[in-house]
């Protein structure tokens, strides 16, 4: 079974790295997503997983059963699912903010228009 | 918008609003918590905002959600100085027995979590759709 | 006695304290800032001129407080008869200077006059570290001090491209050349676990047996001949000149220049025994010599001549070092005074010459007698020494010079060196004192600016300085000579320093320097304007070499960036995705962790084998899809797939968050999307789309080996143990992981709230600038 998680995880990784490479830059977001998704597979997988139990002591116990999985990598990624969220938000909202300066979704464009300053310095201006 | 849907939007806004106060407080004993149920709180916000617009999701709201979200942050803040009293240490959890329910500061630093996530995903949705399309 | 500790310490901090005062005092004192301010070296002087006795007798005075001793850096201090000497040698110029820079700067602004002296100031007080300090490490320190206030002191004028230019190259070659010296530090305190110089030479036999002394050895020497100038590193201290001249005559000729040859003196006794240390010094000091006498025929500028005849100087010293026996350390003291005295008194006269006139060009001064008759009497009696012409010190030091290298085992070849170096210092003596003040082509007719005390003093202690110790050689010898040769030599050696030795060969030797020199000094022009437009020497013997390596540097640089920091983003994360492959590949080639691909984790799942394929899909129909809505709804299938194996694993609130979130997703992407053009175009060409995916290969792969390596290993689980032990009775939750997030966590938690609340923040400050739309729906 892990290398059935070990291709799954690294095959998620190879789709995230090849659209982080990509100069279009909603594709590196969506790459950055790919590779957040994947990575909190492998710390998932990472904990072991062999016992399927949530890991919740059930009533009437006062401590976690045998059958129950590892709670570390779950507590790691629950705030990792949701940092991530923002990470990924807080860049797609600076692709919004490049497109609005200079005009294109192209990191080779967003080179070029540096050079010339921004298109739309008056409208915002007048804005 | 329909009307069915939007009526629909309504009844789902508010049963989605229950379960995620309901995932917040059992939390610390069953799945849930306030990460969770602060998704689905603000899932239910979103939806509203989509399903109406993004000014009645607001008015739904009450607060303002940059507000909620430092006062979220606060509260979790907050939550760990009474540790700090009794043992020195920040965010060691005081308990209290109220009759077969425990009651702590550990509840409090959760609803300041999920006050966080509500107020932090509603900043992005309320201001990406009430920004104007191009 | 309670305060013995702090002596030395205290003296490097009372200069330290003129560096600071310097500024206010030129504001208060205005043009007789350099009297007053010289009353700072002149305690200092008197200071340690109290500890001569104590040297004299007992040889060494050693005085430590720590400093980091964790590393084993003391700031220890040692004074013995070497460093006494330039201590005393730095004070009692340094008050020259001081006294001189006052009266050079009088008709300047203020805060020039009170810039420059604090940083002679700092200089007096990085000096004086040098010198004193017995740990090396604090040495190095006070030695980097050094370059640095030359630098400064070279750029003065910082107005001035040709200065700022020479005091780069001062500082790159003698601070990279203090790079080198301190690797050579840190090996040789690696082998002795001492940084301490009185250990070190204590123990120097183990040092030079050391497998490591060859290359501690190579490091040193390239640290000092940096510092004083060597062939091939002498270019620097000529384009120094570019300094104010009090700072030439004080840095670049009396002191600083000199702290190399204080180096090798003070490793002389541990490396004499390996027998290239000798030779290399032997000829670098020689070629250097060559170099400099032949730079010097081609000079023009007046202090041109002098820095040319300084490098010369300083290859004598270095040669000497190289040479063995008593007489070659007695010769080396007697040089080193000899030729501070001289030479910084020749500077001062050719600072006020040049001041006067604003010339400094040696052909256009003659006759200058006339308006500075004080100042061409203590040019020539300077010269004189520097002739060597008895009875000044000058010819006592080149009497031992010769002496030393007639006894030492070297054939004729340094002799023959030396007396044509020696007569090449004689003719640049003649040259730079009667042809400006006496004869010379071209007559001056005026001056702006005459004598003043302030002027006079520097030149005319220091000249009659030459005569009177050439005359009663004694005291100086028992007092200062000996004592700091015997430290040089190893030995206690008995000096007698005396002007008549009878008739010698060295004296023969002196008799034909002599004529040589006098010839060449009346051939002069011949001889100067034959050289003169050899464009071939200049690059043979400039600093070509420098402005080549220099160049190079530059240039590799511009290309390497060009290559690397060529502004393509691609091109960036292609690099970065490259370094963690082979990272990851080094890593697991090498063995640190084990590799294996085993069959672990129990039997397979099938429903878990689908969901997992499922993600596997929706990821690489995301690269796939042309279209970045279809892309984005790919990646939500990856990202319900992964809820889903969440889900089967035991792990409802993580598949429930991450439901969530990928809702929450695709709502705000799309939200941006829409505002984002279609896309259109292919943003990599095919050939760079398929070395991406080679590359996206590469790092799946080796993420592969690395997962199924990860997973083979048995995994610690005491943590997590504990947390399912102690979470219902500790902490009163049943959900572990929620136990763990609010209290076991909470700061870690707080921190990740924290970084979502300023993550959204951002977003809310990002997007603010376009107006809130009324008119939606």
């Amino acid at each position: 079974m892990n290398l059935v998680y070990a291709f799954a995880i690294a095959a998620q990784m190879g789709c995230g790295i090849y659209l982080l490479l990509s100069r279009h830059v909603v594709r590196v977001v969506l790459g950055i997503l790919l590779l957040s998704a994947a990575t909190n597979l492998l710390i998932f997988v990472s904990g072991g997983l062999i016992n399927t139990a949530p890991p919740v002591i059930s009533a009437g116990s006062e401590t976690l059963g045998d059958q129950a999985a590892n709670p570390l990598p779950q507590a790691l990624i629950l705030t990792a699912i949701v940092i991530g969220f923002a990470l990924v938000a807080f860049a797609a909202a600076l692709v919004l903010k490049t497109y609005r300066a200079l005009g294109s979704v192209f990191t080779d464009h967003h080179n070029a228009a540096e050079a010339m300053g921004s298109p739309f310095v008056e409208e915002s201006s007048n804005g | 918008m329909s009307l069915i849907f939007s009526a629909m939007a309504r009844i789902f806004f508010a049963l989605m609003l229950a379960v995620s106060l309901f995932l917040l407080f059992r939390g610390h004993n069953e799945p849930g918590g306030g990460f969770v149920g602060g998704l689905v709180a603000a899932s239910a916000f979103t939806m509203l905002a989509l399903a109406e617009n993004v000014s009645v999701a607001r008015r739904a709201l009450h607060l303002h959600p940059v507000v909620l979200m430092g006062a979220g942050l606060l509260l979790a803040f907050f939550s760990g100085l009474p540790g700090v009293l009794s043992d020195r240490s920040f965010l060691a959890h005081w308990w209290f027995e109220v009759g077969s329910l425990h009651l702590g500061t550990a509840t409090l630093f959760d609803i300041g979590v999920y006050c966080v996530v509500v107020g932090g995903v509603l900043c992005l949705i309320f201001r990406l759709y009430e920004d104007p399309a191009q | 006695m309670g305060f013995q500790g702090f002596e030395f310490p205290g003296v490097i901090a009372v200069a330290l304290l003129g560096a600071l005062v310097a500024r206010t005092a030129a504001m208060v004192f205005g043009r007789h800032t350099g009297w007053v301010m010289s009353l700072v070296p002149v305690m200092l002087l008197a200071a340690l001129l109290r500890r001569v006795p104590a040297v004299a007798d007992s040889g060494v005075v050693l005085t430590s407080i720590p400093w980091v001793p964790s590393l084993g850096v003391e700031f220890s201090f040692r004074l013995d008869g070497f460093s006494l000497l330039f201590a005393l040698l730095i004070t009692g110029i340094g008050t020259l200077v001081v006294i001189y820079a006052g009266a050079y700067f009088s008709q300047k602004p203020r805060d020039q006059i009170g810039r420059f002296l604090g940083l002679i100031f700092l200089f007096m007080a990085a000096m004086l570290g040098t010198v004193l300090a017995d740990d090396l490490i604090v040495m190095f320190v006070f030695w980097e001090l050094t370059s640095l206030t030359s630098f400064m002191l070279i750029g003065f004028n910082s107005g001035s491209a040709g200065a700022r230019k020479a005091a780069l190259q001062s500082l790159l070659v003698t601070g990279g050349g203090g790079l080198v010296l301190f690797a050579g530090i840190l090996l040789i305190g690696i082998n002795l676990g001492t940084f301490s110089v009185t250990e070190i030479l204590a123990r120097s036999d183990e040092l030079a047996a050391s497998s490591w002394s060859g290359p501690i050895v190579i490091l040193i020497m390239i640290g000092a001949f940096t510092k004083s100038a060597q062939v091939p590193f002498h270019f620097w201290l000529p384009n120094a000149m570019e300094a104010p001249t009090p700072a030439s005559a004080y840095l670049h000729s009396a002191t600083m220049v000199k702290l190399g040859v204080f180096l090798l003196a003070r490793f002389d006794q541990v490396f004499a025994e390996l027998p290239a240390f000798g030779t290399t010094l032997v000829v670098v000091g020689s070629l250097t010599m060559l170099v400099a006498a032949f730079q010097a025929l081609r000079a023009e500028g007046f202090k041109a001549v002098l820095a040319q005849s300084t490098v010369a100087s300083l290859g004598i010293l270095v040669m000497l070092i190289g040479l063995n026996g008593e007489i070659a350390a007695v010769a080396t003291v007697g040089f080193i005074v000899a030729h501070a005295f001289y030479k910084a008194a020749l500077f001062f006269c050719a600072g006020t010459a040049i001041h006067a006139t604003g010339q400094t060009s040696l052909r256009k001064l003659g006759g200058l007698s006339r308006f500075l008759p004080v100042t061409a009497v203590a040019a020539v009696l300077a010269s004189l020494s520097m002739a060597g012409l008895p009875p000044f010190v000058g010819f006592i030091s080149k009497e031992y010079l010769f002496e030393a290298q007639l006894t030492s085992d070297w054939n004729v070849v340094p002799v023959v060196v030396a007396v044509m170096v020696n007569a090449v210092m004689v003719g640049v003596a003649g040259v730079v004192s009667i042809r400006p003040f006496y004869f010379g082509s071209k007559r001056v007719t005026e001056v702006h600016h005459g004598e003043t005390p302030g002027l006079l003093a520097g030149p005319l202690i220091l000249a009659s300085a030459g005569i009177l110790i050439g005359l009663f050689p004694d005291a100086l010898a028992r007092t200062l000579i000996g004592p700091a040769a015997s430290q040089l030599y190893g030995e206690p050696i008995d000096v007698s320093f005396a002007l008549w030795h009878g008739l010698t060969p060295m004296l023969a030797l002196s008799v034909l320097v002599v004529t040589i020199g006098v010839l060449i000094a009346i051939f002069w022009d011949k001889i100067h304007g034959g050289l003169r437009h050899r464009k071939l020497l200049a690059e043979a013997f400039g600093d070509g070499g420098y402005r080549w390596v220099l160049g190079a540097i530059l240039g590799f640089a511009r290309r390497s960036t060009r290559v690397l920091q060529n502004g393509d983003q691609h091109r960036y994360t292609a690099v970065v995705v490259s370094a963690v492959i082979m990272g990851l590949a080094i890593g697991m080639l090498s063995g640190a962790t084990g590799v294996s691909l085993v069959p672990t984790g129990g039997p397979l799942r099938w429903p878990l084998v689908i969901v997992l394929a499922l993600s596997v899909f929706g990821a690489l129909a995301t690269i796939t899809s042309r279209s970045l809505i279809a892309s984005l709804v790919s990646v939500g299938v990856t990202g319900f797939a992964v809820a889903v194996v969440f889900m089967l694993n035991g792990a409802p609130d993580l598949a429930l968050t991450q439901f969530a979130v990928e809702t929450l997703l695709v709502v705000l992407l799309t939200a941006i999307l829409l505002r984002l053009p279609a896309r259109r175009r292919h943003s990599r060409t095919s050939s760079e789309r398929q070395g991406d995916a080679l590359l996206a290969f590469g790092f799946a792969g080796v993420m592969f080996v690395a997962i199924a390596s990860m997973t083979a290993a048995p995994i610690d689980l005491r943590l997590s143990e504990y947390f399912g032990q102690t979470s219902y009775l500790e902490a009163h939750g049943r959900n572990v992981v929620n136990v763990i997030l609010v209290d076991y966590r909470a700061i870690d938690t707080l921190g990740e709230i924290a970084v979502v609340v300023f993550a959204t923040l951002a977003v809310w400050a990002l997007l603010r600038g376009a107006a809130p739309a009324r008119t939606k729906g």
